[in-house]
């Protein structure tokens, strides 16, 4: 049983070492302990599943483990050299690696813990924890984004501690191990869910909540941004499928269907004006919450198929984040137009920033294209071909905005001399985009894990 | 126990009411612990009647933590940030910000009413008045654009949870309620932290005319 504990334990003593007052021993740790988080998720894969009173650890729990462990390891790795071009960090380095391991341990515990309640005090705790790192810069930017971010999440996480409230009315329990033979009907359930996904919905960047992300995105340091977009909201979406796993009513799936499509819509609208390069990079990420949330209000392969493109997400939108930072390092400027030729400048930066966004916009054969296609084919099973043809729009939409960008940003002609990024600066990146390419291989694996999630 | 619950629940609303027409970041700091120490008088109530402990408790880390020590921690805030002891420039004037107030009770109330109300019976309809000292939270953080005052707004929404949860479903374990209120300190530690940066980073020119702005309407 103590297995399953591992990771959590991991990111715990790491958080605890970090404050050894030791020259590089805070990144030493972070880095063994994220390693350790891996190894013991990538064992607990095939460990059985268990449900007890206070571990509740399904196939789902599992593939966000292992997404959450393996990003873990990635930014701790990334921030041994991005934090060199910090230029007036707000506190030590030591603090920061203290903050981003509570950060990454309340996400492990809300993934893992049994109690709703409990899953509830993980994801606000992830706001306690992550609401400094938003300010690393320390300039007025980010200090308002990380106030904004404070006072509208934790607002909107109210709304999903009263969803608690009312689940427990309507059921008696908050134990996730007892909804695994029942389910809960009624009009109460119903409502406690509703709120659940307008709640958790405000984390997960759903529509018309979604106003603090590209603020906290556009201004975090990049490994920040990179984890908010790769795990964190994606933990947000792994509460609302608790919800929904255990409520039988279908109206709170057609609600979140409806608001999924409204925050894919907005979300590719606005990607077509973006100015901004990690602004752009957070719309993509609302695009891609979007998409999933739709997939999981499906069931059957759209859930499977929202689950494979949060994962290939995470693995490429890591990737691109901590290319931008890469590139904020040479041009000291997201402006998109004063970014000009990064292929010559940064080679590898620039075409790992090519393919990465590939990845991050669902282009064959990376793991998000598997996700998406799965979630439209659901789509036109359920709904026909007028709001498959909808949703596959927004996402096309999406795709051109995002990559021609990208494409403008890395190959335009310009005269500079080229100045990479150190071997971890560029390898990181590169890493985590090849993971996203291999996804493809695991998806019948992934199938397999959460299918008893969903209720196959 | 209803009728003493729907005591409690009236005098939160009024002082959720007085919320809205002060302007002293104090005086508002004060009526929320005010609010929360009746909460907590509240658990004291229910855990003499039900004879159980496990609401003395409570009682004791929502008076010790929303009570005393939150507030304790705001208004030292004050101290160092004088110019922040006043809202200066609200959204809304006072008279309008009553009377939408006023009205959002009633908004409210009837909401409850007509959404979960006629699912939880007569006896459920006591929950209505922490439903409407939801809204009532929810309206100072939009009504005001004083950091701190907004801090109390979203502190009031977590109050009206811990009473509905409290009140309707005793049985909610108390993990859960004690996971809330030191949630609820991280949420205020970092938050004020926060505040600390924002005034740090204002000029001191800007300082200087806001902390004049606010002697020149003390009184």
């Amino acid at each position: 049983m103590w297995v399953y504990g591992l990771p959590i334990f991991c990111a715990a003593a790491a958080a605890l070492l970090s404050l050894v007052p030791l020259v590089t021993f805070d990144e030493f740790v972070s880095v063994t302990a994220a390693t350790v988080a891996v190894m013991s998720s990538v064992l607990i894969m095939f460990m059985p599943n268990v449900a007890s009173a206070e571990i509740f650890v399904d196939g789902l729990s599992k593939v966000m483990l292992l997404t959450i462990s393996v990003v873990y390891l990635t930014t701790t790795a990334f921030s041994i050299t991005y934090l060199k071009y910090v230029e007036n960090p707000l506190f030590k380095k030591r603090i920061y690696y203290l903050l981003l391991n509570l950060f990454v341990l309340s996400m492990l515990f809300s993934v893992t813990v049994a109690n709703f309640g409990l899953i509830w005090f993980a994801v606000e705790a992830t706001t306690v924890t992550s609401a400094l790192l938003v300010a690393l810069d320390n300039n007025q930017v980010a200090i308002e984004a990380s106030w904004r971010y404070v006072i509208i999440v934790s607002t909107g996480l109210v709304i999903s501690l009263l969803a608690n409230i009312l689940l427990f009315a309507a059921s008696g329990t908050l134990n996730a191990g007892t909804f695994q033979q029942v389910t809960v009907s009624g009009h109460l359930a119903a409502l406690a869910a509703a709120l659940a996904i307008v709640g958790y919905g405000t984390k997960a960047g759903l529509f018309p909540l979604y106003t603090w992300l590209p603020d906290v995105h556009g201004t975090a340091p990049s490994p920040v941004s990179a984890l908010f977009s790769a795990v964190l909201l994606p933990v947000a979406v792994f509460a609302i499928v608790r919800f929904l796993g255990v409520v039988s009513d279908p109206g709170p799936r057609l609600l979140l269907f409806v608001l999924g499509i409204l925050t894919l819509g907005t979300a590719a609208l606005i990607l077509t004006v973006q100015r901004d390069l990690k602004r752009m990079f957070a719309y993509s990420t609302i695009e891609n919450m979007g998409t999933i949330l739709i997939g999981v209000s499906l069931g059957g392969a759209g859930a499977i198929g929202a689950v494979v493109l949060l994962v290939a997400h995470a693995f490429a939108k890591s990737a691109v984040f901590y290319l931008s930072g890469n590139i904020l390092s040479r041009y000291r400027t997201m402006r998109i137009s004063s970014l000009r030729g990064v292929r010559r400048t940064m080679p590898v930066t620039g075409m790992t920033l090519f393919f990465a966004a590939l990845g991050v916009t669902g282009a064959p054969p990376f793991g998000a294209f598997v996700g998406e296609f799965m979630i439209l084919s659901a789509i036109y099973a359920r709904y026909g071909l007028a709001a498959a043809g909808l949703v596959g729009f927004f996402i096309a939409v999406s795709f051109v905005a995002v990559n021609a960008r990208v494409t403008s940003i890395v190959f335009s002609p310009v005269r500079g001399e080229r100045q990479e990024r150190g071997i971890v600066g560029v390898t990181v990146p590169l890493v985590s985009t090849m993971l996203s390419l291999g996804v493809i291989a695991f998806v019948p694996s992934i199938g397999r894990l959460v299918a008893g999630a969903f209720g196959l | 126990m209803l009728p003493a619950y729907g005591v409690t629940g009236f005098i939160i609303i009024v002082l959720g009411l007085f919320l809205q027409w002060q302007v002293y970041v104090s005086r508002i700091v004060f009526t929320f612990a005010a609010s929360s120490i009746v909460i907590a008088v509240w658990f004291v109530y229910q855990g003499v009647v039900t004879d159980s402990f496990l609401p003395i408790v409570l009682a004791v880390l929502t008076a010790g933590v929303r009570g005393v020590l939150i507030p304790i921690l705001i208004v030292r805030n004050l101290h160092v940030t004088p110019w922040r002891a006043r809202e200066n420039n609200p959204v809304m004037g006072t008279a309008s910000s009553i009377l939408l107030a006023l009205a959002l009770v009633i908004f409210s109330l009837w909401l409850f009413g007509w959404s979960i109300g006629r699912y939880v019976g007569a006896t459920g309809m006591y929950a209505a008045l922490p439903f409407a000292m939801l809204f009532q939270g929810a309206f100072l953080i939009i009504s005001r654009r004083n950091a701190f005052i907004q801090m109390v707004g979203y502190l009031v929404i977590e109050n009206a949870a811990l009473l509905l949860g409290a009140w309707g479903f005793p049985q909610l374990p108390l993990v859960i309620e004690a996971a809330v209120v030191l949630d609820l300190l991280g949420i205020v530690v970092v938050a004020r932290i926060i505040m600390r940066m924002r005034e740090e980073s204002i000029s001191m020119d800007d300082r200087t005319a806001k902390a004049a702005s606010a002697e020149e309407l003390r009184g």
